[in-house]
């Protein structure tokens, strides 16, 4: 290198805008080779339009000295000692033959999505401390080669920096909690102080209830489902089907959108999401329900880094086959029962402690459950030997009354026919050693009043009964089921109807219906008997299964004068198809 | 099943070709078509037991059945990324568009090229006259030399060839 330097220090001088645009390519092949070779401003121009004419390294080129120069606006010798540099440095071949050159990349050890992930990560991570530096409100000294970090190691970075920024957050919102004094507060208080987790941290957990439903973990070449794990265990489609369609989504998205690389990155669907978190030859998408807290996404990140580091080699080469991908869905199954069941991830409570609190509580239910049926009895019983003796002492045209008790409490209702009545109830109630108190509730009324008011309730309760009726009658006479022609076989749509029917008639168990076929007049009544008849049996049929009582479905005789001469299906003669008319029993 | 070996099959050919029925013939379909307007693809799944090297193997193919009316653009580029194997399916009724099998064979190629390539001539149930069948036969020889590679005659309608098709299609990427 140092002679390609001193090489450089003759040189006529370089047009500095074109070596800026060059190193101002946002292109992580060209700054690896950059940093790793520490090449010179010459040697990584050339190299940049090298880079340019192979398509990233690609493609072999066959070319002169002179168009690359005319290229990179550098003389030709310059080029000439450029590509004698980069091949001293490993990074071309090149084999002249008469005017021309051939020039092709050797093997990188690392792959180009590597490179491109650190470098993104780099960025990610200078963007991270810049944030940090801020929060803290302190110059911040950023460590000088951020970027030959290479992952996983970088990930690892980025997940302390975040981790650190969460804790941040954790301790910021800690101190604002520290003044408040609300009972949910302490119960928060308590959940921290006995769970050793952050006061803070426990709030957001609580806040933002979530849980994973799916985890499909996709080979990023050939959109293969490597690993699945699911919280119910089961699929309802299939999951190499749906990983694909998946691959197929985000290939989609990343093509149609221009997005390069980086495809969905979350896929928002009702009150679920799909969030992808992704490494160097696989993402994990995550189908999610509720909204995850924090450390949610650098729990994923973490997922993805231990299946990376464990499955690296396989993954790196991986050409289809299954079998050295042994054991990937376990990290997953174990991720979606960690963060389902939050209490399993602060520790858990030993399985004996469980079994002892399960126990104590059966005991506790069934302990209340008996004292519950002895107090029951003892009170009914109780209540039977007051109205004995209420019935043996007071005349029964007197009084009508009813006697519950609850404890020492005994509360009467029903009608007396006067103060007298009453107050000598209420003493006889008093007899009982077990009763302190009497509610008497009992209205006083004389029999005649009775009456008449119970001739009032019956005439209501008649009228109603004929509202009922018409409500039921218009809207069965909505109702109008139809067949296609020929046929007496019930269909869903005429099944659909029929079940319409059974609910508008469910709640009035007293109302009765006559079944009855209409058709077109003009086609006969003969003609069409047996198929009117058929259809009639069908729905009669349907509705008996679905819980009519038979004796309550009448099947009208498919007949002229019956059909003409009733006034109840004047209007509806001109409709095809059977209908149901509402009726009480005759 | 459990699977040995998964693999990405991508079908390629012109509209209307018969693509989706070939694949549809043969495999296991949960999604709506809808999919294939909507992004230009549909993936469907076919688990088979292919014998290989003394042994049975598992294969589980997850067929890309790519829409036609995509010319060989971004899209097509992005789903062709990983195919082990491609189905170049050939109209037989209409001959004239046949050149369009060196596009497709191109394209995969560009991106997959130890890939494993069959060619399907479609609708073969179709009645032709004894020459015609001899012309198509004198050109599927052709294709088959030129390209080294497994070329059938087959029929999403009656079936003809479709297993064969596939099961060529799995034990060919085994044994590359």
């Amino acid at each position: 290198m140092g002679k390609a330097n001193d090489r450089t220090s003759n040189a006529p001088k370089l047009e500095v805008s074109l070596v800026r645009r060059v190193a101002l390519i946002d292109n992580p092949i060209l700054r690896h080779f950059i940093k790793k070779h520490k090449l010179n401003d010459h040697d990584s121009l050339i190299l940049g339009v090298l880079l340019d004419l192979t398509d990233q390294m690609k493609t072999p080129i066959k070319t002169t000295y002179r168009a690359i120069g005319e290229t990179a606006n550098l003389p030709t010798i310059e080029v000439y000692h450029g590509v004698q540099s980069l091949h001293r440095n490993r990074i071309i071949e090149y084999k002249p033959t008469g005017n021309y050159v051939h020039i092709s990349f050797r093997q990188l050890d690392e792959s180009i999505e590597e490179l491109s992930l650190a470098h993104r990560n780099a960025e990610k991570i200078r963007r991270i401390e810049e944030d940090l530096a801020r929060m803290h409100g302190q110059k911040y000294v950023p460590s000088d080669d951020l970027f030959d970090l290479i992952y996983p190691f970088v990930g690892k970075l980025i997940m302390a920096k975040i981790a650190e920024a969460f804790r941040s957050m954790v301790n910021y919102i800690n101190d604002r909690l520290d003044s408040s004094f609300s009972y949910r507060m302490w119960v928060y208080r308590f959940k921290s102080f006995r769970t050793k987790v952050p006061l803070a941290e426990i709030i957001l957990r609580e806040s933002l209830p979530f849980y994973i439903e799916e985890i499909f973990l996709i080979e990023k070449k050939t959109s293969l489902l490597l690993g699945h794990a699911s919280r119910t265990g089961g699929a309802a489609i299939d999951k190499d089907l749906v990983g694909g369609m998946l691959a197929a989504i985000n290939d989609f998205v990343k093509t149609s959108f221009r997005r390069g690389d980086s495809g969905l990155s979350e896929l928002h669907f009702q009150d679920s999401k799909i969030t992808i978190a992704e490494s160097v030859y696989f993402y994990a998408a995550l189908v999610i329900k509720g909204s995850p807290d924090m450390q949610f996404s650098q729990d994923a990140d973490s997922l993805v880094s231990r299946i990376h580091a464990v499955y690296r080699r396989p993954l790196k080469n991986f050409n289809g086959s299954m079998d050295r991908l042994a054991g990937i869905e376990r990290p997953l199954v174990e991720f979606i029962e960690r963060t389902n069941t939050p209490a399993a991830a602060e520790g858990g409570r030993p399985l004996l402690k469980v079994k002892i609190a399960g126990a104590l509580l059966l005991a506790a239910l069934v302990a209340g459950a008996s004292w519950w049926g002895y107090t029951r009895v003892r009170d009914s019983r109780r209540a039977n030997a007051i109205s004995r003796r209420i019935q043996a002492s007071i005349p029964a045209y007197s009084q009508d009354v009813k006697i519950s008790v609850s404890g020492d409490t005994a509360k009467v209702t029903g009608t007396v026919n006067s103060q007298a009545t009453a107050e000598k109830i209420n003493d006889l109630v008093r007899q009982d050693p077990g009763i302190a108190t009497v509610r008497n509730r009992a209205v006083m009324a004389d029999y005649r009043s009775v009456l008449f008011m119970s001739g009032k309730l019956d005439g209501l309760e008649s009228r109603l009964g004929m509202f009922e009726l018409v409500a039921v009658k218009q809207e069965l006479e909505k109702i109008v089921i139809q067949f296609p022609a020929g046929s007496t076989a019930l269909g869903e749509a005429q099944m659909l109807q029929i079940r319409r029917a059974f609910e508008i008639l469910r709640p009035y168990p007293a109302i009765h219906v006559d079944i009855v076929a209409f058709n077109d007049p003009a086609g006969g009544y003969e003609v069409n008997r047996n198929l009117a008849e058929g259809r009639m049996a069908g729905v009669s049929g349907y509705l008996r299964k679905l819980g009519v009582e038979e004796n309550r479905l009448h099947v009208t005789a498919f007949a002229e004068d019956i059909l003409t001469s009733d006034p109840r299906f004047a209007e509806f003669r001109d409709r095809r198809g059977i209908m149901l008319f509402a009726k009480y029993e005759e | 099943m459990t699977s040995d070996n998964k693999y990405k099959i991508i079908m390629l050919g012109d509209f209307a070709v018969g693509k989706t029925s070939l694949v549809k013939r043969y495999v296991l379909d949960q999604f709506d078509d809808l999919y294939l307007t909507t992004i230009g693809v549909k993936v469907m799944k076919k688990e088979i037991v292919v014998p290989h090297g003394g042994v049975s193997k598992n294969v589980t193919m997850l067929l890309w059945d790519v829409g036609g009316i995509f010319d060989a653009g971004v899209v097509m580029t992005q789903y062709l990324q990983g195919a082990r194997g491609a189905v170049v399916v050939v109209d037989l009724t209409r001959i004239t568009r046949i050149s369009s099998i060196e596009g497709h064979i191109r394209e995969y190629r560009a991106i997959n090229p130890d890939g494993f390539l069959v060619i399907a001539f479609n609708k073969c149930d179709v009645a032709m006259s004894e020459d015609f069948k001899g012309s198509i036969d004198n050109i599927i020889a052709s294709y088959a030399s030129r390209y080294s590679v497994t070329v059938l005659k087959t029929s999403a309608k009656t079936g003809e060839n479709v297993e064969t098709l596939f099961t060529r299609m799995a034990s060919g990427i085994l044994g590359s």
